[in-house]
């Protein structure tokens, strides 16, 4: 049981003028969950880390105010003590997890908590129910889905069984059924007398669990009445499934033959035939771990498979990588891992230099950044970016390329919605100019207007469907 | 073995194959690491590495020195060569580097930090191996090709891997690990008696075969 206080708590970058946010006084209390909401680059996962008392340790930051657990300032608590009731699941998982696998991670957390091996065993048993991780625990983490490692990384947090629990976008790669049942999970810890916060671009499905809605406006946090947040929740009902067409004769650009692909021992797809069609985007959907971003790299000559892929009737076996990169570009899952540069405007400058084919004017390309909120941070070095500000550099750089084919994974992973409309007006721009696009996408707010077929893999299949 | 233990057993050896000049040594260290490296069952695969990378400069060193007219040298260096990669291979084969963390930590009253540290150098290098191949796809996707001269393969490897270990120290905080805070270990390593008996014959072994030959 504990609370938390937040008084007046301020934060500046040590080389900004102006500080994240200010004036922040919040409180929190035991058996309650908190949900914090704003756009992205507003200070979340900042705010997050510091009452963590991450930072500012671990970024050069100057904070002002008090941060209190119990009525006691948490700088006077002794670290581990402090540790073990406060604990925080990062935004991006890589950057939480310091050995090779879930078991040992686990195991380094309780021996860290200074448990007995008994005591270890036992919470891990624990943790594998909680997470249902059993599957993918011994697994290196460099083998999981995104979804995994949030699953992964949660079941770390329950095992250290913290008073306080903040979680940054603990959601953000799970599927919707995944989400449904963890959030049930989360409202079990709610009444054990847990206090827990969460920040969350997506509001859908806590209308029944939580108990204070958070929202970022005039630089500060603030809280809100009930039927406020009532009313923004109702922003985030999903609608029902959406039709769309079974393609039909189309012009073909890729075409999948008997196609096979496994992951170790794991069968992904099976045999499969299917095609994609010319200046459409499809969205391929399918369960976490199902092998969506395995098929992703089997398209990129990056995973190993049996049968035939063509591209443009020619076998991609043929094609030799530097021709092929020309023609079929991928934006990954993992942001930072398409950035060759040092700062946003480096990183935009070269797209627009290297481009395959001119899709966008310069005066398009100015506006696209600045609807996308990269004005002001042209300078900055992108491993400082927040991940939804990085996410948005990284897709905006890769469509500037002007590829045949685009493979978008997860675009709009922990963006908020005026992001994503800003994304997906940006990508459909470049549908209008010739490109044919294939989306992985378990986000589903906004993607009417974008999707042209609906391409589902279940049972180690691909298949075409009339909805999504 | 205890990682830590065979590790000094092996820098022992090595030093003084560089301090002393005997051919006969040579090829029984190489000829005995061997033998435990085939009762270890390596891969054919790497067998066959460990024999021809160290090929070129055996036979560098070996010629240079027959230009001297030293044939003889040359032989003892190139032997040595070899010497030094068969016992590197017989640590990193026969022992984990994960256990070697852990008898540092728990046995040689290494600060856990220092115990990880070890840990996340070895990772490190995995990891930059993997950032360079990413980078490389990334950038050809944006039509720049880079090589392995490529001076921006490098800087942008080395900025994502100081990157990487800045996360690395902030992860483990954030998963409770506090320097100087007493830990528990879950697999307990204990340094067998044998083990230190193996180690003072082995070395009074090679001095043996110094004094013989
Ligand atoms: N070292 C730094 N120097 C200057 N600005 C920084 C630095 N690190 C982060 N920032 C900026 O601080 C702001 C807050 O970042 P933070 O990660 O807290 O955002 P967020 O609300 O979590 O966003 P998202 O929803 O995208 O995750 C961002 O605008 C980011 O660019
Ligand atoms: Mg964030």
């Amino acid at each position: 049981m504990a609370t938390l206080n937040l008084k007046n708590l301020k934060f500046n970058y040590e080389d900004s003028k102006f500080p994240i946010f200010s004036n922040v006084s919040l409180e929190f209390k035991s058996n309650t969950i908190s949900i914090i909401h704003g756009p992205s680059g507003c200070g979340k996962s900042t705010l997050l880390k510091i009452i963590a008392r991450l930072y500012p340790k671990y970024n050069e930051g100057v904070t002002s105010g008090k941060i209190l657990l119990n009525q006691k300032s948490i700088n006077s608590i002794n670290e581990i003590s402090f540790r073990k009731k406060v604990a925080m699941m990062f935004q991006n998982p890589n950057q939480q997890f310091c050995m090779q696998n879930g078991y040992d991670e686990l195991i380094f957390t309780m021996e860290n908590l200074q448990l007995s091996k008994e005591q270890i065993v036992n919470k891990i048993d624990k943790a594998i129910k909680f997470g249902n991780i059993q599957q993918i625990i011994s697994h290196p983490f460099d083998t999981l889905s995104g979804g995994e490692k949030q699953r992964m990384a949660l079941s770390i947090i329950y095992a250290i069984n913290p008073d306080i629990i903040l979680l940054d976008e603990p959601f953000a790669s799970v599927d919707y059924e995944t989400r449904k049942i963890m959030i049930n999970k989360l409202h079990q810890l709610k009444d054990m007398g847990k206090t827990i916060i969460i920040v969350d671009h997506d509001l859908s499905l806590y209308e029944n669990i939580f108990n204070n809605l958070i929202i970022y406006h005039d630089n500060t946090f603030k809280s809100n009445s009930y039927e406020t947040a009532i009313r923004k929740f109702k922003e985030f009902q999903l609608s029902s499934s959406i039709k769309c067409s079974i393609p039909d004769k189309q012009p073909i650009i890729l075409s999948l033959k008997n196609l096979s692909i496994s992951n170790g021992d794991k069968d992904l797809i099976k045999d499969s035939n299917i095609n994609f069609y010319k200046g459409y985007t499809t969205l391929i959907t399918g369960k976490n771990g199902s092998g969506k971003t395995s098929l992703f790299n089997t398209l990129i000559k990056n995973h190993s498979f049996d049968g035939e892929i063509l591209l443009n009737q020619k076998s991609i076996k043929k094609i030799r990588s530097l021709k092929y990169y020309k023609k079929v570009g991928i934006i990954f899952q993992e942001s930072e891992k398409q950035f060759i540069k040092l700062t946003v405007k480096e990183e935009i400058k070269l797209s627009i230099k290297k481009h395959n084919h001119k899709l966008f004017s310069q005066t398009e390309i100015d506006n696209f950044i600045n609807s996308l909120g990269l004005t002001s941070l042209l300078d900055q070095v992108v491993y400082s970016l927040s991940e939804g500000q990085k996410k948005k550099l990284q897709i905006l750089s890769m469509v500037i390329m002007g590829h045949s084919v685009l493979l978008l994974d997860e675009p709009f992973e922990g963006l908020d919605l005026k992001s994503i409309k800003a994304i997906t007006n940006i990508i459909k721009l470049a549908k209008q100019r010739g490109q044919t696009q294939i989306i992985i996408s378990h986000q589903r707010y906004q993607l009417e207007e974008l999707i042209d077929f609906h391409v589902q893999l279940s049972n180690n299949k691909l298949e075409y469907k009339e909805s999504f | 073995m205890d990682p830590a233990l065979k590790l000094i057993t092996i820098l022992i050896i090595a030093f003084e194959i560089s301090f002393t000049q005997n051919l006969i040594l040579n090829f029984i260290i190489i000829a005995f690491s061997l033998l435990i490296l085939i009762l270890n069952k390596i891969k054919i695969k790497s067998l066959l590495h460990i024999l021809i990378i160290p090929i070129i400069p055996a036979i560098g060193i070996y010629s240079s020195q027959l230009i001297n007219g030293s044939a003889n040298y040359g032989i003892i260096l190139a032997t040595r060569v070899y010497a030094y990669v068969f016992l590197g291979a017989t640590f990193t084969k026969t022992s984990s580097i994960e256990d070697l963390a852990f008898t540092l930590e728990q046995n040689f009253n290494l600060p856990s930090k220092f115990a990880y540290g070890v840990l996340g150098a070895f990772n490190l290098t995995e990891t930059i191996k993997k950032e360079i191949k990413q980078i490389k796809m990334s950038a050809t996707m944006r039509n720049l090709h880079l090589t392995f001269l490529s001076p921006t393969l490098y800087f942008k490897s080395i900025m994502s891997a100081l990157n990487w270990s800045n996360l690395l120290a902030e992860g483990m905080t954030s998963h409770l690990f506090v320097e100087n805070n007493p830990r528990t270990h879950f697999k307990i390593i204990h340094i067998n008696k044998f083990d230190y008996v193996k180690i003072i014959i082995t070395i009074v072994v090679v001095q043996l075969i110094l004094i013989a030959f």
